[in-house]
């Protein structure tokens, strides 16, 4: 039997999530100079092994480790007949060491035994694949299986996806070595290996997410019967759909569901799983067709970060009937340009095939942090614009092409100054009144421009339009052409005849009309033992309907019936002798909702 | 064989490691008392509610008595008992007020059952459930195989001789959760909102780590600590039913849990299948009950090893968000032949 | 093959406590309303090797794109090509064709076998799910034979899923904020999901325990009130269209659990057939997933002259009943049997028959608004032998085939 030994270093470091945002977070390192990463080093092992892992902690508490699922009694540290580490710690600057044989094949963590709730949370997990004694022998049944020859879980791809959730609360309390409040843990960014969508399609050890080594891309040939492991290192359940894919668990928490040729097949077929803490399933498919397939997160309430759609725990699939040719070729020849009422546009020659996207990088002259400023997700592409510039710097830009064999070298580096450009329009505000229309102010002047472009998003809709030109003199501009109850994001943007000008600040609105009024002098003008004949006033314009409940003695409000708005009465005939009834109405318009109810009326009838 | 039984509903007062102390509504067992001893029970409701055992074939007749809630002598809550997951039952004898009655303050009712499938069961109250289940009323159920047989090996089993269901010893690992906010409100006549439910405070058997491990100090209102005791080699059923509100995974690092029942139904397919299987992790949802065992696992020189025991939740071993507590609770493995064979589950 | 016409629209639905919500839904009539949960899409596969393929044009009346996914479904084509995941610029709009504001798309869609699935909306799930956009499918084996009682199962004859009702049960759960979010145009943050309302088929109570149909509740087509005959086999129908887990307990028995996400617990191999299936009295139905289960309740079999309960009732008046103003209960013991309730109660009780509740454990599933009743309680009601129609509970064989 054989030997594994692996090092760990416990470091700080920092991640990295899509739109810029950063978290201090702790990590184990495989050497002593490496990036601490998320989630540690994966840990390979085969049956029968003897596993030593070697714990040096280079933080500033004391930290140990577990191995949940392994036959390895731990040797928990009480203070005060009180838990301290469930496991023995390794003291700051300190070395120790834990040794175990891998009893069965499977996928499992390893992870923090020491306040996990804190530990695990920052970072501090892994996971251990241990395979079957002759996974990698040609000529051995277990060859290319997950759990030995006669379990039925031969695979031609093998893909380790770890599940996880950060709370940047806790993050920034651990860091600063406070203490977080668990009960308030929310987390905001759901990642796969470390990472949220879209960085979760870019390849292994791409370059700035140094900490962050491991993608969960995936490409594969139609008909290779893809294992997916996918394991819970979070503190939280997630559910996880392949769609478009059914899959068959084989094994759960490493135990195979058909154990060997003998027992009884009790795998099954999925297509959606509940993962819970802790947890681990194995699953085995195929896919048939070329195409992509998306793998991402059932809780659509935590979609990632900013909980905007698409992000947080998600990853996709590629099948194409052609295997990867290898790491695609740079890009070349990268040169930027500053673009009218763009910014600055990017252009380069693609000299690659089989890139499924580039990265764009931007580092501004004097800061050290480079920027993974954007992801573009499909091949061929050959320009970008980026319009986040502002005035008075000094950008450089570089680019790769990546696909799931690796990211190309870079580009040239292109630089641009924007130092040049006026500044800009600032202080924007815009203030809505009742009556569609949006007013804008800013600040600013642009003598040697030509003027002032309004720029406008609407909702949820990506871009923004150009939606009117002013004067340079101008600092004010009513937007008429708005729909009551849109969200619309403004920015003014200085134009000039040699190219752009930055943007001012943001500012959001919501256009709103009067709120409806409430149906007025709601009386009954004939009541007999049949029927209630009811009158209101209103002075609705709009294609509004008035909506009638009626309550029988002390029972709820029912609504009785909805009349058009031109209609303020209405008669009741389904009322009985000597009958208490109570009425109320309200207005309804589709733009605006319902209104306040009118007050309520007694009615008795004879 | 006809089994009497009766249990009280009151309240009472429990506390948490972090000096909290938290009003509660509860069972406490009145089997056996006399008539003019009852009022010495009210307010001293205990959480976990106390357990039930019985045997296949039982004839079970429950009486619950209503002894109020002498903290808040304003309220006249009624409660019930549901016999959950009983089958055939019928709805005088299920506790759902919306279908057959509650028993309100003074009154007694009898439920009737005749157990007939072995296994791990739960109850509690179903008048308000939400309400009456958090502020304490549930409580684990054991139905013994009729062939059951404490002094002997092969038939000291969950689900009968001959379903591989033997053990030695034998544990609840009840979980429950408590909103502290919602109690003090309880507590102060107030109304809670059930969306705004957070518990600051989660348990196994009524109580918060570390006071699961302590098997010395008296509890008046949680008598049951949830350390689990075996002599190495000895099989270890555990009981779990869950009836907090949330979903929980339990996990003992160093053990591997052998799942022989869900639901108090032992894993077998329609046609005899056995479909007991191995699991790290205990993934238990509310109102759900699973018996898993597992092995005491040899540690030699470390006798009595101790192995954690907790929810890998991690966010929910903490007392009130403070030190470490919450759903955690320990495994004490000895060496051979120390611990005495158990008197009864949890002992 | 059969064809379905949706339309992706909005609409309103009531709340118990008075309120209306607005939602977006589909509906299956032009010019309707937005249904919550959409239209229950029920088809027949083909025999052995012929696929099925059903087609759904869904046009979309709503302001922004609206697509369908089919999840555990197999090859989905739009236009004949494989359908893909749709970018705008650089970002993942929808996980599959969509159709824009206004247009219609077609989605021919392959079957992989009969079961309970589930389709919804694969552009900005995370809010257009929430609003409604989801629904239920359900796919019939082939050799499927309504009233019959080899014929009328879940997953095919010799399968061990023959019933003799079924229910269709969509859970979801409703955060009244958000809704207004998006009705006002507001900002949508669903990290601060907090659902008020937990709903079975788009109701919460009382809502769940009115039949199909009901007047009051339009915009909610199916009813959640399980009506069953001792001894029958109901098949429910599960299916997780929210964002969270919900444990639901029937209580009076124990359930099969034969299915999950549409496929049969069962494995087929040389040795022959493995059955998977297990029971539960609390079965777990995570989010997008769906459970296929079956019910029986025999009962004990007490009558008042030959087999009476074996305990002595205390006087009705003196206990506490209608907790909430409204009872289920006959005031008997016995089924079948109206007893006698103070005159005070108002009983919904028809004609002795059994209420068993089947209800959420989890996390205030059976609160809304944040009081019990509310949210998911729904009832199972336990008729006299012989007092059902045979075809009440039955939904369609096919739902939309000419
Ligand atoms: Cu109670
Ligand atoms: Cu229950």
């Amino acid at each position: 039997m054989g030997a594994v030994i692996q090092n760990l270093w416990a470091k700080k470091g920092r991640i990295k999530f899509p739109g810029g945002a950063a978290l201090p977070f702790w990590g184990f390192a495989s050497s002593a100079n490496g990036k601490p990463q998320i989630p540690g080093p994966l840990i390979k092992a085969r049956a029968g092994d003897l596993v030593t892992i070697n714990l040096y902690n280079h933080l500033k508490k004391n930290i140990s480790l577990l191995f949940p699922g392994q036959q390895f009694i731990p040797r928990p540290v009480k203070e005060n007949g009180v838990f301290v580490s469930y496991n023995t710690p390794a003291a700051p600057g300190d070395c120790t060491s834990y040794s175990f044989t891998a009893a069965r094949p499977g996928v499992f963590l390893y992870e923090s035994g020491t306040s996990p709730e804190e530990q695990v949370s920052m970072g501090l997990y892994g996971a251990l694949v241990i395979y079957p004694r002759g996974y990698d022998d040609l000529l051995s049944p277990d060859y290319h299986t997950a759990y030995c020859g006669n379990t039925g879980t031969g695979f031609d791809v093998e893909k380790v996806l770890i599940l996880g959730e950060l709370d940047s609360r806790l993050n920034m309390a651990a860091d600063t070595g406070s203490r977080f409040n668990m009960p308030d843990y929310n987390p905001d960014h759901l990642v796969i290996n470390g990472r949220s969508y879209p960085h979760t399609l870019l390849p292994d050890n791409y370059g700035l997410l140094s900490s962050q080594p491991v993608g969960s891309g995936l490409g594969i040939i139609p008909g290779q019967r893809v294992l997916l492991r996918i394991i819970n290192a979070g503190l939280q359940n997630h559910t996880f759909r392949l769609l478009g894919i059914t899959a068959r668990v084989v094994a759960v928490d490493g135990w195979p569901l058909k154990a060997d040729e003998n027992s009884l097949n009790a795998t099954y077929l999925k297509n959606t799983i509940t993962v819970a803490p802790g947890e681990s399933y194995d699953l085995i498919f195929t896919v048939n067709g070329q195409g992509q397939y998306f793998l991402h997160h059932r809780d659509f309430n935590h979609p990632g970060k900013g909980n905007r759609f698409p992000g947080g725990m998600a990853t996709r699939l590629t099948a194409t009937l052609f295997e990867s040719a290898g790491v695609p070729a740079a890009p070349l020849d990268l040169s930027c340009a500053l673009i009218n009422r763009k910014g600055v546009k990017l252009s380069w020659k693609n000299s690659s095939t089989g890139e499924e996207g580039f990265v764009i990088e931007r580092k501004i002259t004097g800061e050290d942090n480079i920027e993974l400023l954007a992801i573009l997700d499909n091949p061929g592409r050959q320009e970008y614009t980026d319009s986040t510039v502002l005035p008075g710097i000094s950008y450089s830009y570089r680019i790769c092409a990546y696909n799931s064999a690796g990211a190309s070298k870079h580009s040239n580096i292109c630089r641009i100054d924007t130092n040049n450009i006026e500044q800009g329009p600032e202080k924007l505000t815009c203030t809505t009144m009742y009556g569609k229309r949006a007013d804008l102010a800013w600040s600013g002047s642009n003598a040697r421009g030509s003027g002032y472009a309004i720029e406008r998003r609407a909702d949820n809709s990506e871009d923004f339009q150009t939606i009117a030109e002013v004067g340079p003199n101008t600092t004010f501009y009513r937007d008429l052409s708005v729909v009551n109850n849109t969200i619309y994001t403004y920015r003014v943007k200085a134009v000039f005849p040699a190219g752009a000008a930055c943007h001012s600040n943001e500012c959001v609105t919501v256009p709103k009309a009067a709120p409806l009024s409430a149906p007025d002098q709601l009386r009954s003008v004939y009541v007999t033992d049949k029927s209630v004949f009811l009158v209101w006033d209103h002075d609705s314009s709009d294609e509004n309907k008035f909506h009638i409940e009626r309550k029988t003695g002390a029972g709820p409000y029912i609504e009785i019936d909805v009349v058009a708005n031109s209609q303020t009465w209405y008669t009741d005939k389904d009322v009985q002798k000597n009958g208490t009834y109570y009425y109320r109405v309200r207005t309804h318009s589709k733009s605006e909702g319902f209104s306040d109810y009118s007050y309520e009326l007694l009615v008795n009838t004879p | 064989m006809k089994v009497k039984l009766r249990l009280g509903a009151t309240d009472g007062w429990v506390g948490t490691p972090d000096g909290g102390s938290h009003y509660i509504w509860g069972f406490v067992d009145l089997t056996g008392v006399p008539e003019n001893k009852l009022s010495g029970f009210r307010g001293k409701a205990q959480l976990m509610a106390p357990p039930i055992v019985l045997k296949v074939e039982d004839e079970v007749y429950l009486t619950l008595t209503n002894l109020g809630t002498p903290d808040r002598k304003g309220l006249k809550e009624p409660h019930t008992i549901h016999l959950h997951g009983f089958p055939n039952q019928i709805p005088v004898y299920d506790g759902v007020p919306e279908a057959s009655m509650a028993v309100p303050v003074t009154r007694d009712l009898v439920y009737y059952y005749k157990p007939l499938d072995p296994g791990t069961y739960l109850y509690h109250c179903h008048h308000k459930p939400a309400e009456h289940i958090q502020m304490g009323m549930a409580g684990p159920l054991i139905v013994r195989p009729r062939d059951f047989d404490p002094t002997d090996i092969e038939y000291k089993t969950a689900y009968g001789h001959g379903t591989g269901t033997e053990f030695d010893r034998e544990y609840f690992i009840f979980l429950s959760e408590l909103d502290g906010t919602i109690h003090n409100l309880v507590a102060k006549a107030q109304e809670p909102d059930w969306t705004n439910y957070k518990p600051t405070h989660w348990l196994i058997n009524g109580r918060s780590y570390p006071d699961t491990v302590n098997t010395t100090d008296r509890f008046p209102g949680q008598p049951w600590p949830a350390a689990v005791g075996a002599n190495v080699g000895e099989r270890v059923l555990l009981r779990f039913v869950n009836l907090g509100f949330q979903q929980h995974a339990i996990s003992i690092p160093g053990v591997d849990f052998r799942v022989v029942a869900v639901d108090a139904v032992r894993l077998q397919g329609l046609n005899g299948e056995d479909l007991s299987y191995f699991k790290n992790i205990i993934y238990i949802a509310p109102g759900q009950s699973m018996d898993a065992i597992f092995t005491a696992p040899e540690a030699p020189d470390l006798y009595p090893a101790t192995l954690p025991l907790f929810n890998r939740n991690y966010n929910k071993n903490t007392l009130a968000g403070g030190e470490m507590g919450g759903m955690i609770s320990e495994v004490r493995v000895y060496a051979p032949g120390t611990l005495p064979p158990q008197a009864a589950p949890s002992l | 093959m059969p064809t379905v016409n949706l339309w992706a629209t909005d609409g309103y639905v009531g709340t118990p406590d008075g309120k209306n919500v607005y939602i977006w839904g589909f509906t299956d009539k032009e010019g309707g309303a937005a249904q919550l949960p959409g239209p229950a899409i029920i088809v027949k596969q083909q025999p052995y090797l012929i696929p099925t393929v059903v087609t759904v044009n869904l046009t979309n009346k709503l302001a922004e794109p609206v697509s369908l996914v089919f999840p555990g479904q197999g090859e989905v084509r739009v236009n004949g090509q494989p359908a893909q995941p749709q970018y705008q610029g650089d970002k993942l709009v929808s996980f599959i064709n969509h159709a824009l504001p206004g247009e219609t798309i077609t989605y021919q869609v392959t079957l992989t076998g009969p079961g309970t699935f589930l389709y919804e909306s694969g552009t900005y799930p995370h809010r257009q799910v929430q609003m409604g956009l989801h629904g239920a499918m359900i796919v019939r084996p082939p050799d499927y034979l309504g009233l019959h009682p080899e014929k009328q199962t879940a997953y095919g004859r010799n399968t061990g899923t023959e019933f003799d009702r079924e229910y269709l049960l969509v859970l979801g759960e409703i955060d009244p904020g958000l809704h207004q979010s998006v009705e006002h145009g507001l900002p949508y943050d669903t990290g601060e999901f907090n659902p008020r309302y937990r709903t079975i088929n788009g109701k919460c109570w009382n809502g769940t325990v009115s039949g199909d149909g009901d007047g009051h509740l339009p915009a909610r087509p199916y009813g959640s009130m399980i009506m069953m005959e001792p001894g029958e086999k109901v098949l429910l129908r599960c299916a997780g269209a929210g964002f969270e887990s919900h444990p639901l307990h029937p209580h009076g028995n124990h359930a099969r659990v034969v299915g999950l996400d549409g496929k049969l617990l069962q494995n087929c191999g040389i040795s022959g057939t493995t059955d998977l299936s297990f029971k539960r009295f609390t079965i777990l139905t995570g989010p997008g997933q769906t459970c296929d289960l079956i019910y029986t309740w025999t009962g004990p079999g007490y009558e008042p002259d030959t087999n009476p309960i074996p305990t002595r009732l205390p006087q009705i008046r003196k206990m506490a009943l209608a907790p909430t103003g409204l009872t289920m209960w006959s005031g008997s013991p016995y089924l079948g049997v109206k007893g006698e309730l103070p005159g005070e109660i108002e009983s919904c009780n028809q004609i002795g028959e059994y209420h068993f509740m089947l209800n959420s454990h989890g996390v205030p599933g059976i609160t809304g608004q944040g009081a019990f009743p509310g949210g998911m309680p729904a009832m199972i009601a336990v008729y006299p032998a012989g007092t059902l129609e045979p075809h009440h509970g039955m939904l369609p064989t096919e739902s939309h085939t000419p």
